[in-house]
């Protein structure tokens, strides 16, 4: 680990590396859209290191580096087309014992119902849920208090699970 | 609430599905290699956001009708320098020429500066009308007005018309 005070080294920076990848997964549709966008994210990372001023605000830099770049990820694939979505034929088959189910349809679902959200919810949710970040961490990454990170993660999920009801009922 | 209970699920089954995955490959490796790689290189872009496209334009036509309605003061001084000249040196009966010989202007001028070297002779003498009938009042010299179609074409036609004020010059010697 670098010494506080001095800049992150790239293997600092790569001990987040899966919380990038479930971030990105978050914001695209499937695995190898997420794992392009998380090297995206550390190949930037690594031009703009000298910009970080201690080891302890590499994190919170890394998260918000990361959203930005999936954000404009995000608003390319809305105007040319989402990403195709996972076959999940081996998903189903890992977990669930080879029988089938209807989880591929319910995760259509849901990624309709989070890609429908208000950006800010939708930022929200997914750095609490998919990159599993401590709601000081959310609140330091979107520059925002955790009182409103709760509030919004709360109106997210009703949102999303209203969606889905829907949408199952319908 | 089930269905947020539901929501959880199903994150946490596509997450482990997905970092199985990403576990499985060799995401360090992959970014070594990039990183040893020379970095492809960017195609140009002038506009990396497309919504300045239509900004940029309205702002272009928005420059064109304000140069138009507004010419910069060193043409357009020059030009009108050049009128209050001419005006000075040039007769009634001169101008009046000037309006019944367009032939011979014609000849003199470029084939297309023929209309030019009219509209220029009538401008003249509507000039020195207004200053005939504003020194028989008593009142100041009035200034030309031309309107800004008048303007634009005076501003853009000046090459034609310095050649004209030329050919009047050469008439009026000879």
């Amino acid at each position: 680990m670098a010494e506080p005070g001095s800049a992150p080294s790239l293997e600092d920076l790569l001990t987040y590396r899966e919380e990038i990848f479930l971030l990105c997964l978050g914001f695209s549709r499937n695995a190898a859209v997420a794992e392009d966008l998380c090297q995206d994210v550390y190949l930037r990372a690594c031009g703009k290191l000298g910009s970080v001023r201690s080891p302890e605000a590499a994190k919170v830099w890394l998260f918000r580096l990361a959203r930005n770049i999936c954000r404009d990820h995000y608003r390319r694939s809305r105007k040319v087309g989402f990403d195709p979505l996972d076959t999940r034929a081996d998903l189903v088959a890992a977990s669930n014992g080879g029988e089938p189910d209807d989880f591929e349809d319910r995760l259509v679902g849901l990624k309709s119902s989070v890609e429908a959200l208000p950006r800010k919810l939708r930022e929200v949710l997914i750095l609490r849920l998919y990159a599993r970040l401590p709601y000081a961490d959310v609140a330091r990454t979107l520059r925002i208090k955790e009182g409103t990170v709760m509030s919004r993660l709360h109106r997210a999920r009703a949102a999303v699970a209203r969606s889905m009801n829907e949408v199952r009922r319908g | 609430m089930d269905e947020i209970k539901d929501i959880d699920a199903i994150v946490d089954r596509e997450s482990e599905e997905a970092l199985r995955r990403f576990r499985a490959g060799d995401f360090t490796a992959r970014l070594n290699a990039r990183l040893a790689s020379p970095p492809p290189r960017r195609p140009f872009v002038l506009f990396r956001k497309p919504a300045l496209i239509p900004a940029l334009g309205l702002a272009a036509l928005a420059a064109a009708a304000l140069f138009v309605l507004f010419p910069p003061g060193g043409r357009n001084g020059r030009l009108e320098a050049g009128f209050r000249v001419m005006t000075e040196a040039l007769s009634r009966s001169e101008i009046l020429m000037a309006i019944e010989a367009p032939t011979g202007f014609e000849m003199r001028s470029e084939p297309a500066g023929g209309r030019n070297i009219h509209g220029l002779a009538e401008r003249l003498l509507r000039i020195l009308s207004q200053r005939e009938a504003a020194s028989v009042e008593g009142q100041a010299p009035l200034r030309p007005l031309f309107s800004p179609k008048e303007r634009f074409k005076i501003l853009y036609e000046d090459r034609v018309i310095l050649r004209v004020l030329t050919d009047i010059a050469n008439l009026k010697e000879t």
